[in-house]
């Protein structure tokens, strides 16, 4: 009986017959099926795995003339996945001369080499007609230093994120830039090995002048993930 | 008394985990792939299209989509994306805003009209945004994420390319030959032009040979990439690099592959011949003269 047992798991493992293919209609299409002894996506809230097992050939080869991606993995698209860990950040009241600040924490997840991370602003900080304008001494390029009680406006300084350009300083003296308008480069990474989640840590700042006129000031800042072609 | 106190604690310390629970599931994300769309059209022909969209995270989010061009800034790749009326209309998602619950993907079905677009290379992009509602003395955090369109409208854009630099070192041991390619696209800025150049690398003569694409190259730019060619080989070759048709080549002087434990094994038996001829030899001839 036991002998039964066991030659029936053998054949239903060694039966697995396994195959991939593409299904399409004019309305849907899946890149890749398998029918294979396992595989599939599954997740929780905190892990997400792809798994592929039982197929014969599976892997990447090459040589001078040929360069084939082997098994169902090997078929998934690249995915870029960007998350805002800080919906929501409040300067509080401001007081004049003395700056106030926020922090700004985002996850970067991609199976690709590299992303490119621009920043953008809506607006100034706005309230009715009146506006915070962003700080006059930094940009992207070329950050500044803060210095307390004269620089004014609004400024953001990128102070985390794996191999942190020198350009934005060191804690506790990042330097700042105003923040442009049309979506600019301000975190590039090249060279990750596929699967990484990068936290990328941003610091707003802002001081106003003595006769700013009181009031909720806001604006919308967009954080924009591509990859590099 | 006692099993009072412990209740109250347990409601405490459930409230605290679930207020903790609340604080991670404030996070907003979103998911996109793939990340980059290349696609042919012909003259008057629309194209469809699809991009899959997911929301990680563990609330509802509205999202909203957008058409923009994009170009490099720089010779590291680094993007710059702007409006433009007319991609607008010749690019269109099928919505322009939509609701994904907690852990839920969509399908992002696109048209691509032709006839709405400039004859050549159309560089776009398809971004997704979370809406975000303004709160009082803030700036009010959104994520964007793209996906690159990469399409050639009809007769595409000028593929002309200069190799500014070929960089291999003039000695390689090893099983293989690394080097470094600078490639430029020699079209004018105002040009629209943007490819991936076609890149074989050569050890010639009878070595091996690689086909590899470029990073893209806008009009004007220079994109530096590295390769790496298998080698077998003894002796002085040449690297030969061809981008688009032009040709850059350099010297190089190999021991790789076999050759390296060939030559290792000719050089321990000189040696060895060597230390035998010139020292024992000598020695055992004095001693016989000695007798």
């Amino acid at each position: 009986m036991r002998v039964t047992n066991v030659s029936c798991l053998l054949v239903l493992f060694m039966s697995g017959i396994v195959f991939a293919d593409s299904f399409s209609s004019s309305n849907f299409k899946i890149d890749a099926s398998v029918g294979g002894p396992l595989g599939g996506a599954p997740g929780s809230s905190n892990y997400r795995m792809v798994v592929s097992g039982g197929e014969t050939i599976v892997g990447n080869a090459t040589s001078s003339s040929y360069k084939l991606n082997q098994g169902y993995v090997a078929q998934l698209e690249q995915a870029l996945q960007l998350t805002n860990l800080n919906p929501s950040v409040s300067f509080g009241t401001l007081t004049a001369g003395s700056s106030a600040t926020v922090t700004l924490n985002y996850e970067v997840m991609t199976d690709s080499t590299n992303y490119d991370l621009t920043i953008s602003q809506d607006q100034d900080l706005t309230n009715g007609p009146h506006t915070i304008p962003a700080i006059s001494s930094g940009d992207i390029t070329t950050p500044a230093a803060w210095n307390e009680g004269t620089t004014k406006g609004l400024g953001v300084a990128l102070t985390s994120a794996p191999s942190l350009p020198l350009k934005w300083g060191s804690n506790p003296s990042y330097n700042y830039a105003a923040i442009p308008s049309l979506p600019t480069t301000i975190y590039s990474r090249t060279g990750a090995s596929g699967g990484v989640t990068d936290s990328i840590q941003l610091q707003g700042r802002v001081d106003v002048n003595p006769e700013q006129i009181a009031g909720n000031y806001t604006n919308t800042l967009t954080m924009t993930a591509t990859t590099i072609p | 008394m006692k099993y009072i106190a412990f209740i109250f604690i347990l409601c405490i310390t459930s409230l605290g985990l679930s207020y903790t629970a609340v604080a991670v599931d404030s996070s907003v994300g979103i998911q996109m792939r793939p990340l980059l769309y290349e696609e042919k059209l012909e003259p008057n022909q629309i194209k469809k299209g699809y991009l899959d969209i997911s929301n990680p995270s563990s609330r509802s989010v509205i999202l909203l989509t957008s058409v923009q061009l994009f170009t490099q800034i720089d010779d590291q790749g680094s993007l710059r994306f702007y409006d433009a009326d007319y991609i607008r209309e010749a690019i269109v998602p099928e919505f322009d805003e939509f609701e994904l619950g907690p852990k839920e993907a969509l399908r992002l079905f696109f048209t691509g009209d032709s006839s709405k677009l400039p004859d050549g290379d159309v560089l776009a992009a398809i971004f997704v945004k979370n809406k975000t509602t303004p709160q009082p003395l803030a700036m009010t955090p959104a994520v964007r994420v793209g996906t690159l369109l990469i399409f050639e409208n009809g007769k595409p854009g000028p593929r002309d390319v200069a190799i500014t630099e070929l960089s291999v070192p003039h000695f390689t041991i090893g099983d293989k030959i690394e080097g470094r390619v600078v490639i430029k696209n020699t079209a004018p800025e105002n040009i629209q032009s943007g490819f991936f150049a076609d890149v074989h690398i050569q050890v010639a003569p009878w070595g091996s040979e690689v086909d590899v694409k470029s990073p893209l190259i806008t009009s004007g730019k220079t994109r530096e990439f590295e390769f790496s060619v298998d080698s077998n080989q003894l002796g002085l070759y040449w690297v030969k690099v061809t981008a688009n048709g032009v040709v850059a080549e350099k010297p190089v002087l190999l021991v790789t592959g076999i050759w390296r434990w060939v030559l290792m094994i000719v050089g321990i038996t000189l040696a060895v011949s060597v230390i035998v001829g010139v020292i024992v030899l000598p020695r055992k001839r004095g001693n016989i003269r000695l007798r």
